[in-house]
């Protein structure tokens, strides 16, 4: 009789244990919301079932709920949703984070690092600092530098090799506003011209390539009795702006570069109406290479060094307070293990081969035993992170070699900067001080006030707050806050 | 309602609207007897509570400490005096005013000087054509607008000064000068919404009864006398109604049309409440101090309501209400 | 205008000359800038940058910009989704607000004073989208299409001012027609409304304006992409309200395939098509803008 009951028995045990076991692997869904990876995007869908296969491969598996949120007015639809309380597991922000820290409910990534070791290892030189001072946002990513971009064509019919000094740069613009190299008979053509993105202000992009030339390496620095002042007010910065004066008199900056926006400073550089501009480092070389060989076939875009000056040569301080961007988890998610073990798999070289390089047969084909990069490449981009070059290199060039070429540029020049956060109460400040200092830039540089009333300029901005924001600024540097 | 007694008569009902003395009723059967009137006001009634009051009572985030999960804590005037306290909040707000200010006296004859114009042509396909026409730039968004703008004006290459250099000018930084910004400002707001605000006097236009030119001719009175008496105070109850609802929005001086006409040699000059509140929000406690300026907003916008109220109850004997 | 031309001076004709000119030079003025929108969106993408916002020829000639923009399967469902809420919500606010305003144009109505101020509070309070998203999280409107057909069902400004036009008309008429036992829907329909049709045009229009271009509202309410209306699809191909570089490249290379169209044509192209149902629409109205209504209306 027992023989009998033996067969159901273990029949009875064998599906409980089956059961048992399929339930202990019940995948987790998370929900995710990031910027440009939605449902509706076949690509995105796509990935999120090749991210959530290669979990499962690795033994971690998880579902992947992806919230839609629309990319245009991203920041404001996504500040509507969290201030409703729908927080997702997982949070790209592109802004509009410190109000959700300030409530207290996001996660501190700093103890979840040692069991995310693909994760820990991704970060860049500038993303280490920027986790310590503010460990809510994490992401591995190039720095967004801009350096100058010039066709090379134009270089080469200057006659004169890459400019290397402020001298050599002047001497390169003079030949660009002279020589009508863009051929139409008119002298229509600067030397060089940036715009205006708010909410930095016009003399930004050109701050970018001249700051270390003059020695205004950082935004806190000292002066000759050894206190911390700002940037903004120090004798380094004047002489900057001085030498931006004598670019706008001479007429090598583009003189309505004041009212310049991001589209505008586009079209003149394609149309030939100026020579350099500033491009970010990395992909959107290759986009503004693509979009100049289409007006003009056959030019190729090169980055170019920043200029040395009396006060050194570099590109300008990388803000290390904190990430601008980047990932977040929710500090009252239920599954907070695997969101970290997700954004592990998402640094590993399994997940950054899917991220950065897309699928087989659609973004790259294995052509006898080498890879090669297909035209649909070109749309495709990594919805997570991107490590830094020694924890993972793709198996071919993604990017242009000019492209990698300025990544490396700001790789060689990288400086951090010792800005920090203000607490809140002096926004208002911090706001007005600066509405000074750019008023004031442009009235120097337009030459409607001589740079001899600089000290006029400085004490209007201590006025409006920078006594404040200075003296707060020297409690916390000098570790007595 | 005879020829050219209209003028006064429309002078007294534009603000008020006449409310014969009815006999005194029970309160009741008054609202018994306006029933069928009630019921058409109920849809719309409606409307305003849940979308609107509904919203405004949750603007109570202005005095508190909005917490996301848990409770809100209430802190009173804590985000007004942050806004208040700022360095440049003076220079904001009276960049408000007075940018209001400009439009408002400037603007407002404008598109009734159109509909008049359009009015007077007598050919009803050209009159067809330029209505077809003039009100397509209300439908540029601001940034396309500033756009066009900023190339024309150029001091370099913009169309303005070149045709002032021909008559031997120097070229005018119209978009960098703290002079001119604010002309700028104005002049672009009438080039979009002069002929798209001039659809509603139009419209009123329309109303008057042809009769009534007639009359005015037979008497023999040229154009611009029939334009005197007879046009322009059939607009008058139109004009006056559209004057006192834009003192409400007083203190929103047009938030897209400065944040794409800025840049930093004229910031100070038309930096408004609404830019300012924007700029502050882009760090941090937006909702809040976006939704105290709303309410400051409110507050003075009504004050402005109520002080028309009370100067038309002067001097036309009604108000507003 | 009476037909009174018969005689004119020549000082008369000089006035109205100058008259007709001036209107024409608004014509111009305001129109040469969609030209110049519509040569763009028409040039060759390789040719586009350096145009000049005179120009109103296009420089090159090439259709790649309308073809992305008409074959792209969300920018046909977004126009689907634009004429839903257009219509339905133009056809909601219209009765509505007419409705109102008839009402509260009738003096001896009980408490009309109370509720036109009560109104008037909500033409200068704007509570701002945060109270206004809460709400609508909280009647579940989300994500559904009436919270933007509904979330302007009645626009104080535009029912301020028909009130305004339906104070205006005659009251004999209206007492005539309630002795005759007309009950007040009876009357506004029979009486109010040819009357005062050119004003209701007006309104109609400005309604279907206000949905028409309806960008913000829409995206923050909608998060369905299969549900957004024409103005938000296309603000995705150029991210404007984006402040960070080179974003509107990527989100249009995205969206066009990567075809090598230029971002400017295609905004320029953007443009002209948000345009095209309204300058439809538009001759519709104007056919209802016809001259002296009242005219004859009042016996004796």
């Amino acid at each position: 009789m027992s023989k009998m009951l033996l067969g159901p028995a273990l029949a009875l045990v064998f599906a409980a244990a089956l059961s048992m076991s399929a339930q202990a692997a019940d995948p987790v869904t998370l929900r995710v919301v990031s910027k440009d990876f939605t449902k509706s995007n076949p690509d995105d869908v796509k990935l999120v079932a090749a991210i959530e296969a290669g979990m499962a491969a690795k033994g971690h598996p998880i579902k992947i709920d992806l919230v839609d949120v629309p990319p245009g007015g991203y920041a404001d639809k996504l500040s509507l949703m969290l201030l409703s309380g729908d927080i997702p597991d997982l949070i790209y922000f592109q802004g509009g984070d410190q109000k959700i820290v300030e409530q207290g409910l996001l996660e501190d990534w700093r103890p979840w690092l040692d069991k995310a070791p693909n994760l820990k290892n991704a970060l860049w030189a500038h993303n280490k600092p920027r986790l310590e001072n503010y460990p809510y946002l994490i992401y591995p990513f190039p720095v967004r530098a801009k350096v100058g971009v010039m066709r090379q064509d134009w270089l080469e019919k200057t006659g004169l090799p890459a400019p290397q000094t402020l001298d050599d740069w002047e001497a390169m613009f003079r030949k660009i506003v002279d020589g009508d190299l863009d051929g139409n008979g008119k002298k229509d053509t600067y030397g060089i011209t940036v715009a205006t993105i708010p909410p930095a202000g016009a003399t930004d992009e050109l701050d970018e390539i001249f700051n270390q030339a003059f020695g205004v390496s950082a935004t806190w620095l000292k002066d000759a009795s050894g206190q911390w002042i700002h940037s903004r007010v120090s004798p380094q910065e004047r002489d900057k702006v001085a030498y931006y004066r004598k670019l706008f008199a001479e007429g090598l900056l583009d003189p309505d570069f004041i009212t310049t926006k991001w589209d505008t400073r586009e079209d003149k550089f394609y149309s030939g109406r100026v020579g350099v501009i500033l491009g970010v480092v990395g992909v959107n070389m290759d986009i503004y290479q693509g979009k100049m060989r289409q007006v003009h076939p056959g030019t190729t875009l090169v980055p170019l060094d920043p200029p040395k000056g009396p006060g050194g040569q570099g590109l300008r301080a990388v803000d290390v307070s904190r990430e601008s961007r980047g990932f977040a988890m929710s500090a009252i998610s239920e599954h907070k293990e695997d969101v970290v073990a997700l954004m592990d798999f998402m640094a590993s070289p399994e997940g950054q081969q899917i991220d950065r390089m897309g699928f087989e047969g659609e973004e790259w084909v294995k052509d006898g035993g080498t890879i090669k990069t297909t035209d649909k490449m070109a749309t495709w981009y990594p919805r997570f992170v991107i490590d830094q070059p020694d924890a993972w290199k793709p198996p071919v060039p993604l990017l242009s070699e000019q492209a990698e070429k300025s990544i490396a540029l700001a790789q060689k020049y990288y400086a951090p900067d010792d800005a920090f956060v203000f607490p809140s109460e002096y926004t208002a400040r911090l706001d007005a001080a600066e509405n000074v200092y750019r008023s004031y830039v442009w009235k120097f540089i337009s030459g409607e006030l001589p740079i001899d009333k600089w000290d006029e300029y400085v004490a209007e901005w201590n006025a409006k707050g920078g006594a404040e924001i200075t003296e707060y600024a020297r409690t916390k540097l000098n570790g007595t806050n | 309602m005879t020829g050219l007694d209209h003028s006064t008569q429309a002078s007294i009902q534009a603000i008020g609207g006449n409310v014969p003395k009815t006999a005194r009723e029970s309160g009741l059967r008054r609202v018994w007897r306006w029933r069928g009137y009630y019921l058409m006001l109920l849809p719309g009634l409606l409307y305003f509570v849940v979308f609107h009051y509904l919203p405004i009572w949750q603007a109570k985030l202005a005095f508190q400490d909005y917490r996301i999960i848990g409770p809100s804590v209430w802190v009173g005037l804590k985000h007004f005096r942050a806004l208040f306290e700022s360095p440049v909040f003076y220079q904001v707000l009276w960049n408000t005013v007075l940018i209001s200010a400009m439009k408002l006296v400037i603007l407002f004859p404008v598109p009734v000087i159109v509909a008049m114009l359009v009015n007077e042509v007598q050919g009803r396909r050209y009159r067809r054509f330029v209505q077809s026409a003039i009100y397509l730039p209300h439908f540029l968004s601001w940034i396309v607008i500033a756009g066009v703008f900023i190339a024309v004006l150029s001091p370099t290459d913009g169309t303005v000064n070149d045709i002032l250099g021909l008559f031997g000018f120097a070229p005018v930084p119209f978009m960098t000068s703290e002079g001119s910004i604010l002309w700028v400002l104005v002049f672009s707001e009438m080039w979009r919404s002069a002929g798209w605000d001039s659809l509603l006097f139009l419209a009123a236009v329309m109303a008057i009864d042809p009769q009534l030119y007639d009359a005015a001719t037979i008497d023999g009175a040229g154009r611009w006398r029939k334009i005197w008496h007879v046009t322009l105070p059939a607009l008058v109850p139109t004009m006056a109604t559209v004057f006192i609802l834009n003192l409400g929005a007083f203190m929103s001086a047009g938030f897209d049309q400065v944040f794409n006409f800025s840049n930093d040699a004229i910031r100070d000059r038309i930096d408004i409440l609404d830019t300012y509140v924007y700029r502050m929000g882009l760090v941090g406690g937006e909702y809040a101090y976006a939704t105290a300026a709303g309410v400051f907003k409110a507050v003075i916008g009504m004050a402005m309501i109520l002080a028309a109220h009370f100067v038309s109850k002067r001097i036309t004997g009604k108000g507003v209400w | 205008m009476a037909a009174s031309q018969i005689r004119k001076t020549p000082l008369e004709r000089i006035e109205y000359a100058i008259i007709c000119s001036t209107l024409l030079l608004m014509v111009v003025v305001t129109v040469q800038p969609i030209l110049n929108l519509l040569a763009v969106s028409l040039s060759d993408s390789a040719e586009v940058p350096g145009m000049s916002g005179l120009a109103v020829l296009p420089h090159g000639f090439s259709l790649d910009v309308w073809q992305v923009l008409l074959t792209h399967p969300q920018v046909l469902s977004g126009l689907a989704n634009s004429l839903l809420i257009t219509i339905a919500g133009t056809v909601i606010n219209v009765v509505a607000t007419t409705l109102m305003a008839w009402a509260l144009s009738r003096e001896g109505l009980p408490g009309r004073r109370a509720i036109l101020v009560f109104i008037l509070v909500t033409v200068v309070f704007e509570p701002g989208v945060v109270p206004d998203y809460l709400v609508m999280k909280q009647l579940g409107l989300l994500n559904s299409y009436w919270s933007v057909i509904l979330y302007r069902g009645v626009f104080a400004w535009y029912l301020i001012v028909l009130i305004r036009f339906f104070e205006e008309i005659p009251k004999e008429l209206m007492e005539a027609a309630e002795i005759e036992g007309a009950s007040p829907l009876q009357t506004l329909w029979h009486v109010v409304v040819p009357l005062a049709l050119p004003a209701i045009a007006t309104i109609t229009l400005f309604y279907t304006v206000l949905h028409w271009n309806e960008y913000f509202r829409a995206m923050i309410y909608l998060n369905d992409p299969k549900m957004w209306p024409l103005q938000v699809v296309l603000r995705q191909f150029v991210v404007e309200g984006d402040k960070s570089l080179m974003v509107g490249l990527d989100a249009m290379n995205r969206y066009t395939g990567g075809s090598q169209i230029d971002l400017r044509a295609l905004k320029a192209g953007m443009i002209i098509l948000t345009l095209i149902p309204v300058l439809a629409i538009y001759p519709l109205i104007l056919k209802f803008f016809t001259k002296g209504t009242m005219s004859g209306a009042v016996k004796g």
